[in-house]
């Protein structure tokens, strides 16, 4: 830092980069030199590939000095300024006012004393302004993220039972028909699949993701043999009980229709149960088991890349990208300098609850702001 | 005087050919870029000077629009002419 190299120190860096000797490099540096300064003198720019270009001035300055101008070139400006190559100018906010600026610099010298000291602080700063709105902030905030499908997926199967049990009803008495007449024999195994049926009733994710399969497969049996069918249609009544032991069942209140409809489909399922009953007991009870899991708060991950900075990544979960120092603050152990994070480093995408910030809410920006600024005046 | 040029003239002059001297060139640009970017200096006796130039971040306020941006840190480089140089320029005629 600071430090001024000598031409001799430069010789010696230049030999070890290019492998050559001393003396080799030291000579190259002294006849490159020369030749550029002999160019320049003779009024002639010079241009350097990879390392700049000396231009000449096109005016002198008053008292008949020529300043040569360095344009540096792009690659060399960029290593050069790689530490904030991430930044980009910002616009403030109107709220920030020139007082909170005021007191960012009067913070700053602390933080140069004690730069350990601000980041364990920051984050209990805030969970005591605002804890309870920033959790249903955050699921509304990134529906789309592939990672919190958690929260989509419990509201479908809220909207999605009621308009299977209305679809299904007209449908599966055709099919029952059909089997009934096959399989009135075997009426007994019916009872064992409505088990496994009614334990997946308290996962009501299972439900849709049976109705799906349902669905796709339905279209197949327009297309392929009876049998299958009959798998479908085991499936289907499997899903219709279990809807309406959900609906009817717990209360005992089961309507005339609706007992007609079931006591075919309890025999449609016998028959299914002779040819299929592990697979369909399995199909069923096999789902909620991915489904629960996601009920929890899902754990959501991204990847820095050379691209897609923390800034990025921030603006792209919380729609802002002051937030990134939150998410520097949850990976404050695999990420030594905020501003150098090496590229494919995987960072964990904290909750705005777990830290208190609402990305909706305007104060939240401008601390997240301050916080950013504190991070960068430490750099 | 372009790349070419420059690389001609430095391979006569020191009779090695195109290959070491633009390796030479590579290996003196990344040195730069490298020092500089510590915000070291590199001190070229009778040439001048190359400088890792740190700005710090400021808010800059748009007068027509009266917005505020804030414009990040940046590191520049910076080439500052010996003053050698400067007197030769002066001196020796165009």
């Amino acid at each position: 830092m600071n430090r001024k190299l000598s031409i001799i120190e430069l010789a010696e860096l230049v030999a070890a980069k290019a492998q050559t000797t001393n003396r080799m490099s030291e000579l190259f540096l002294k006849e490159l030199f020369a030749t550029v300064s002999q160019e320049l003198t003779e009024g002639r720019g010079v241009e350097i590939k990879g390392l700049g270009s000396f231009v000449m001035p096109t005016a002198m300055t008053d008292d008949d000095e020529a300043v040569i101008e360095f344009a540096p070139a792009q690659s060399v400006a960029d290593a050069v300024n790689q530490p904030f190559a991430q930044f980009e100018p910002m616009e403030l906010s109107d709220d920030l006012t020139p007082e909170q600026l005021m007191q960012l610099t009067e913070i700053e010298p602390a933080h140069e004393q004690a730069p350990e000291a601000a980041p364990e602080e920051m984050p209990e700063e805030p969970p005591v302004k605002l804890p309870e709105e920033a959790p249903v902030a955050m699921p509304e905030e990134i529906p789309a993220e592939p990672p919190v499908e958690a929260p989509v997926e419990e509201e479908l199967p809220e909207e999605v039972p009621p308009v299977i049990s209305e679809e299904v009803p007209p449908l599966m008495p055709m099919k029952a028909a059909q089997e009934t007449e096959k399989s009135a024999e075997l009426p007994e195994p019916a009872a064992p699949i409505e088990e496994p049926s009614e334990n997946s009733e308290p996962s009501e994710p299972s439900e849709s993701a049976v109705s799906q399969d349902f669905e796709t497969e339905k279209r197949k049996v327009a297309k392929s043999s009876l049998l299958k069918g009959i798998v479908v249609g085991a499936l289907g009544a499997l899903l219709l009980t279990s809807l309406l032991w959900i609906l009817f069942g717990p209360n005992g209140v089961i309507t005339g229709s609706a007992t007609n409809k079931a006591d075919t489909t309890v025999v449609a399922k016998a028959d299914a149960a002779t040819q299929k009953a592990a697979p369909a007991s399995v199909f069923t009870t096999s789902k909620p088991k991915p489904a629960e899991p996601k009920k929890e708060i899902p754990v959501i991950r991204d990847t820095v890349t050379a691209k897609r900075p923390l800034t990025v990544i921030a603006r792209k979960h919380y729609g802002n990208e002051f937030f990134y120092v939150y998410i520097y603050e949850e990976n404050k152990d695999r990420i030594s300098d905020v501003n150098n994070i090496a590229p494919g480093t995987e960072v964990i995408i904290p909750l705005a609850s777990k830290y208190g910030f609402d990305p909706k809410d305007p104060e939240s920006i401008k601390q997240a702001q301050l916080k950013s600024m504190q991070l960068n005046k430490k750099h | 005087m372009d790349n070419k040029q420059l690389i001609t003239h430095l391979t006569q002059k020191l009779g090695r050919n195109r290959n070491d001297v633009n390796k030479l060139l590579d290996a003196l640009a990344s040195v730069v870029a490298e020092r500089c970017g510590e915000l070291d200096s590199i001190a070229v006796p009778g040439f001048g000077t190359f400088v890792g130039e740190k700005h710090n971040e400021r808010v800059v306020e748009d007068n027509v629009t009266g917005k505020r941006m804030l414009i990040p840190p940046r590191v520049d480089l910076r080439f500052k002419m010996s003053n050698v140089l400067k007197n030769r320029m002066k001196t020796e005629p165009k």
